[in-house]
């Protein structure tokens, strides 16, 4: 991850690329954004929604739902065709680059416009504005949320390969790397597995189709789960399927700070304290700067740090050597820490620090150095190669657009009864569906809405304001209408986070499958690679229907 | 071919130093404050603590949280946090509102209606723990080990707890949740 206080300062052009930056993450894509943008940066946006960033931007493309891959292999083809790609860069530093062009070469740009919806002007337009300049990518999660997500994100990144546009002060290509906190700066291993423990090796579940595995695992069945941290009936897709898997359960306990769907349907519900009352370790997943998290206040009424009571239930269960009774915060972060870690510079009254640079560097892949087999930039990614030998699954090892399930060219048939594709962002007033019941918020929101275009909305008689009922053969959401053409036609925006005991929750419409390229099955499995196997959920990979109520 | 002029690894280095601070020193230069204005009036608090945001949002910003007799009053942007300079979103400026809610779970409970009614009585937490180390241990028996499994993700995406629960179930043997949303 390129730091924003570096990019902000250098770059010419930024494209943010399925980022609401207004939504998360503002202090970086917003506020360091602006600067560079008050400095004479361009900003582009790719989005098919008008969000507050694409208001501001230069030029906002807005490709179809889920038609990311070919958008990019448009611009790449074009980006060649003029001879504006970094041949050096390309030579020197890639692996695979004429398989990638042979696929490239397949999107004209009136291919382009007829598949992504954007006019083949602005495609052309971008593409060389993006190649002569100084220019980064900023990615969000926006196009990584369709079952073609992974190979959206390849062929983005081998845009910016393309264009060498990597490993420079300014020109990089940022996605949502896992940070410091999995490069070696926490010491999880030795943590979970402590020393002289008889640890055998346990089966895993994938965590997008818990769901499935809760219903189908086998040998043994899932008979008691212990639930914290985390919204399973919520923010799960089906969510009507989750509590059939619930109440076939022998146990649920949810740790959670305030009563919703999750808890309604738990046996046990524990008290569970906020991030200010207990102590914690969060290096960040887009910078490079720590501070330690100390408990500001006493846990309030019977509330327990999370640590406690894991340590608690370990004693009573027999593992107390391993959970010393008078280990405090401070103790338990000095055994996940490095041992040279300086601690008394990153916790209160003192820090951040900047975390060094072995764990993250401010402008990655600045001497070139790539960690794949090849040690390039794999354009053909040759640990799919391997993966493909062993595990089932779409293991394309070039960037393609391949069309997402559940979307109009990806099923048609169901398209023609549900003819609306849902999207659902992350407000900026909650985390999911936290902070949603809090009076603040409340009064911010108002009730939830859902963004219709206004040719929808006038085929099916419904007007702004209108209670409206958003269906398909899953489930089914009550909110009021708000025509606007924010969105595109056939396409329909509702938040994600509102609950299913208050009303106008859209999981329970999404189907539960896996994005990424490995088939996963029932979602119980033996090996997981974080990194290749690259699961995220299609959450956006939802079609509906949507009429008057 | 490219227009765009390339830094050499050498300038890199030199503009790294030039531009971003150092590593593994406290990036701290003012001095906590021990008031702050509140409702428009200035408020003298009990003391001010520096801590940092995990609500899963990668910009973790640094935090100032005002005290006064107990509770949290106010919170702050960190001013000397290199990413949010001072400045919060409008969740973390709700925070106090949060975490003294009167809506909170306030004490251990057991479901004693249908699942789904939202039917519950008062525990304790002895009485918590013995119930969930019975149902454990009878899991174990019944099932074996791997018929338990955590479900957790990013609510507070804070890793220090994970690890402790990690350590927890490595130990009792449980299926092991992976992946990503």
């Amino acid at each position: 991850m390129q730091a924003a206080e570096v990019w902000s300062r250098h770059t010419e052009l930024v494209i943010m690329w399925g980022c609401n930056a207004t939504g998360a993450g503002i202090h970086q894509d917003v506020c360091y954004l602006f600067e560079a943008m008050e400095r004479g940066a361009r900003l582009i946006v790719v989005d098919p929604i008008v969000t507050a960033i694409a208001s501001k931007a230069d030029v906002h493309l807005r490709p179809r739902p889920s038609t990311d891959a070919a958008l990019a292999l448009g611009m790449i083809n074009h980006i060649v065709s003029l001879g504006l790609e970094d041949r050096d860069f390309i030579d020197r530093y890639t692996y695979g680059y004429e398989e990638l062009q042979a696929e490239a070469r397949k999107w004209t740009l009136e291919r382009t416009e007829q598949v992504t919806g954007v006019p083949a002007a602005l495609v052309a337009q971008v593409a060389e504005d993006y190649a002569t300049h100084r220019s980064m990518i900023e990615c969000g999660y926006g196009h990584q949320r369709y079952t073609n997500g992974h190979q959206a994100q390849q062929a983005i990144a081998a845009l910016a390969a393309v264009c060498g546009h990597l490993g420079q002060p300014g020109a990089h290509c940022n996605y949502m790397e896992v940070g410091a906190g999995y490069a070696g700066l926490l010491n999880s291993g030795k943590v979970q597995n402590p020393a002289g423990a008889q640890i055998k090796k346990s089966r895993l579940i994938n965590i997008s189709l818990f769901g499935q595995a809760m219903r189908e695992a086998v040998d043994p069945p899932i008979k008691g789960v212990i639930k914290w941290r985390g919204t399973m009936i919520t923010q799960h897709q089906d969510a009507r399927r989750v509590i059939e898997a619930v109440k076939k359960l022998d146990f649920l306990v949810s740790i959670d700070q305030f009563p919703y769907d999750d808890t309604d349907y738990s046996d046990l519900v524990l008290p569970a304290c906020t991030m200010y009352e207990q102590w914690g370790v969060h290096p960040s997943y887009r910078h490079q700067y720590l501070q330690l998290q100390v408990p500001v206040v006493d846990p309030q009424y019977e509330s327990m740090p999370d640590i406690d009571f894991w340590a608690e239930l370990g004693r009573r269960m027999g593992y107390g050597e391993y959970f010393p009774k008078d280990y405090t915060g401070l103790d338990w972060l000095k055994e996940l820490l490095p041992p040279d870690f300086p601690f008394e510079q990153a916790m209160h009254p003192n820090g951040p620090i900047r975390l060094p640079e072995r764990f993250c560097h401010p402008i990655p892949n600045w001497d070139g150095k790539y960690n794949t087999p090849t040690g390039k930039i794999e354009l053909h990614a040759t640990a799919y190669d391997e993966r493909a030998k062993r595990f089932p699954g779409e293991w394309d090892p070039v960037a393609r657009y391949v069309p997402s399930a559940e979307s109009a060219e990806g099923d048609p048939e169901l398209a023609r009864r549900y003819p609306l594709l849902l999207i659902s962002q992350h407000p900026g007033t909650r985390t999911h569906d936290q902070f949603l019941n809090l009076p603040y918020i409340k009064e911010i929101e108002g009730p939830p809405k859902a963004m219709l275009h206004p040719d929808d909305a006038a085929a099916r008689g419904i007007q702004e304001g209108d209670r409206i009922r958003i269906y398909n053969d899953r489930a089914e959401s009550f909110v009021l209408a708000h025509v606007t053409r924010k969105v595109l036609p056939a396409t329909m925006e509702l938040d994600s986070g509102n609950w299913i005991r208050e009303g106008g929750n859209v999981n329970q419409l999404i189907h539960q499958r896996v994005a990424g390229p490995r088939d996963v099955g029932h979602g119980v499995m033996e090996e997981y690679d974080f990194q290749l196997d690259g699961h995220t959920t299609p959450f956006f990979n939802l079609l509906v229907e949507v009429e008057k109520a | 071919m490219s227009s765009v002029r390339r830094y050499s690894p050498q300038e890199i280095e030199e503009l790294v130093a030039k531009e971003i601070p150092p590593t593994g020193v406290s990036l701290a230069c003012r001095s906590l404050p021990t008031t702050t204005t509140w409702n428009n009036r200035t408020v003298t608090v009990d003391r001010v603590v520096k801590t940092s945001c995990s609500h899963n949002c990668y910009d973790t910003c640094g935090v100032l949280c005002y005290v006064k007799d107990g509770r949290l009053l106010k919170v702050e942007g960190d001013p000397d946090h290199p990413i949010n300079r001072g400045r919060m979103c409008v969740k973390g400026y709700t925070y106090p509102q949060r975490l003294h809610s009167p809506d909170r779970i306030k004490y251990p409970l057991l479901r004693t209606g249908e699942r789904g009614e939202g039917k519950f009585r008062r525990l304790s937490w002895d009485e918590a723990f013995d119930w969930l180390g019975e149902r454990l241990t009878a899991l174990r028996e019944r099932w074996g080990s791997e018929a338990l499994a955590e479900y957790i993700y990013s609510g507070n995406r804070e890793f220090l707890a994970k690890q402790i629960s990690g350590r927890f179930l490595s130990l009792f043997g449980a299926s092991k949740t992976v992946g990503s949303f």
